[in-house]
């Protein structure tokens, strides 16, 4: 069983968590956006500044996630 | 043997609670005129829908409500080969993409959602971020990508086309949907189980599964829903062959040329309809049941 503390914790490091996936999502997006634009001689000026503020999102992110708990279920499976 | 003496409400007890009695009747009626306006609100578009498909196409425009010059002709139309309108085949790719959809995100839902639900392991909830993220990205921003992808590697026109960006779209659906039902699931059960001897995977397949059978329901018809009225992609990567319902309408041709066919294009929504509004009819319970069922914590 967790305190509530703990449990709120927990919480807020699942929020983060998905905060941060939901993120690299787009993230990972750009990065193949990017890569087909350079590929096909396109310009990707415009794309880059967008990865990098996503990066540098994620990157806050990860480290106020890195001072929570692991968000783990109240009970381990087998 | 005594009996309780009849007692009579006060006089001065009398006015407050015919207030209240008449507040409460107030509230209730307010609430019945509201659900009326709603009801109202959604089926209206429905009815005139039906109502213009059985009018003669003479008398598309006539505003009246009720069924004037009623009329077949509309459906025969809708089905109408002569025409160019391959109703009858579209009805069959829709079942076809709609049913292929369905299983395949269902199946990769179903292990998704129990993993995401129930087991402990790095990162999950980033996962479910992810998924997240594949859920809100626009579906108008793949359509050049895939029209590329799939000309260059010969997909063009084909059902494959059609069925694995929709699965792309029913997924995220899936998953969260189930990964709710899974998170509610007592873990009595699959600790009994496994007491009793199943492995893990065992316990999965006779004990929670049966269990979640509901969610998994709901999961369908909300799946099969979302193939079924499935247009963008549709409309670009299809060909006459493998088009949709949805792509079919949108190219009806009418009797007369340069005519636009809106009485058949109202019949063919009609039969497009049916199908839906009987499944959600009959299923109504079960789906009610599964969307809230992981809501309670």
């Amino acid at each position: 069983m967790l305190f509530p503390a703990e449990r709120r914790a927990a919480r807020k490091a699942e929020n983060l968590d998905i905060l941060i996936g939901f993120l690299a999502f787009f993230a990972v997006v750009l990065v193949v956006v990017i890569i087909a634009t350079e590929v096909t001689g396109g310009s990707a000026l415009l794309w880059s500044p967008v990865l990098l503020a996503l990066v540098l999102a994620i990157w806050g992110l990860w480290r106020l996630r890195s001072r929570l708990p692991e968000p783990t279920i109240e009970r381990k499976t087998y | 043997m005594s009996t309780a003496p009849a007692t009579t409400a006060p006089a001065a007890d009398g006015a407050p609670r015919a207030a209240a009695r008449t507040r409460q009747r107030w509230t209730s009626t307010r609430t019945y005129i509201n659900a009326g306006i709603i009801v109202l609100w959604c089926l209206v578009p429905f009815y005139w829908m039906v109502l213009t498909a059985f009018r003669d196409v003479g008398y598309t425009f006539d505003q009246s409500f009720w069924p004037t010059h009623v009329t077949l002709d509309n459906f025969v139309t809708a089905f109408s080969t002569d025409l160019g309108n391959h109703f009858g085949r579209s009805l069959f790719n829709s079942f076809f993409i709609g049913i292929c959809t369905t299983a395949i995100g269902l199946l990769f839902g179903v292990f998704a959602a129990y993993a995401l639900a129930r087991l402990n392991f790095r990162f999950k909830f980033i996962v479910l971020g992810f998924i997240l993220g594949a859920s809100m990205f626009p579906g108008v921003a793949i359509v050049t990508p895939l029209f590329q992808l799939f000309t260059n590697i010969g997909w063009m026109g084909t059902y494959q086309a059609l069925i694995i960006p929709d699965i792309s779209f029913v997924l995220p659906l899936t998953v969260y949907t189930l990964t709710a039902f899974f998170r509610e699931m007592p873990w009595e059960l699959e600790e009994a189980a496994r007491i009793d001897g199943c492995t893990q995977g065992q316990a999965f397949r006779k004990v929670i599964m049966p269990l979640a059978a509901p969610a998994v329901f709901t999961t369908a018809i909300l799946a099969f829903i979302s193939a079924w009225n499935e247009f963008l992609i549709a409309s670009q990567l299809s060909s006459d062959a493998t088009a949709p319902v949805t792509v079919a309408i949108a190219s009806f041709a009418g009797a007369q040329p340069h005519q636009e066919p809106y009485t058949a294009v109202m019949a063919a929504g009609t039969i497009v309809t049916v199908p839906l509004v009987i499944m959600v009819l009959i299923f109504q319970r079960k789906i009610v049941a599964g969307l809230t069922a992981g809501g309670v914590k």
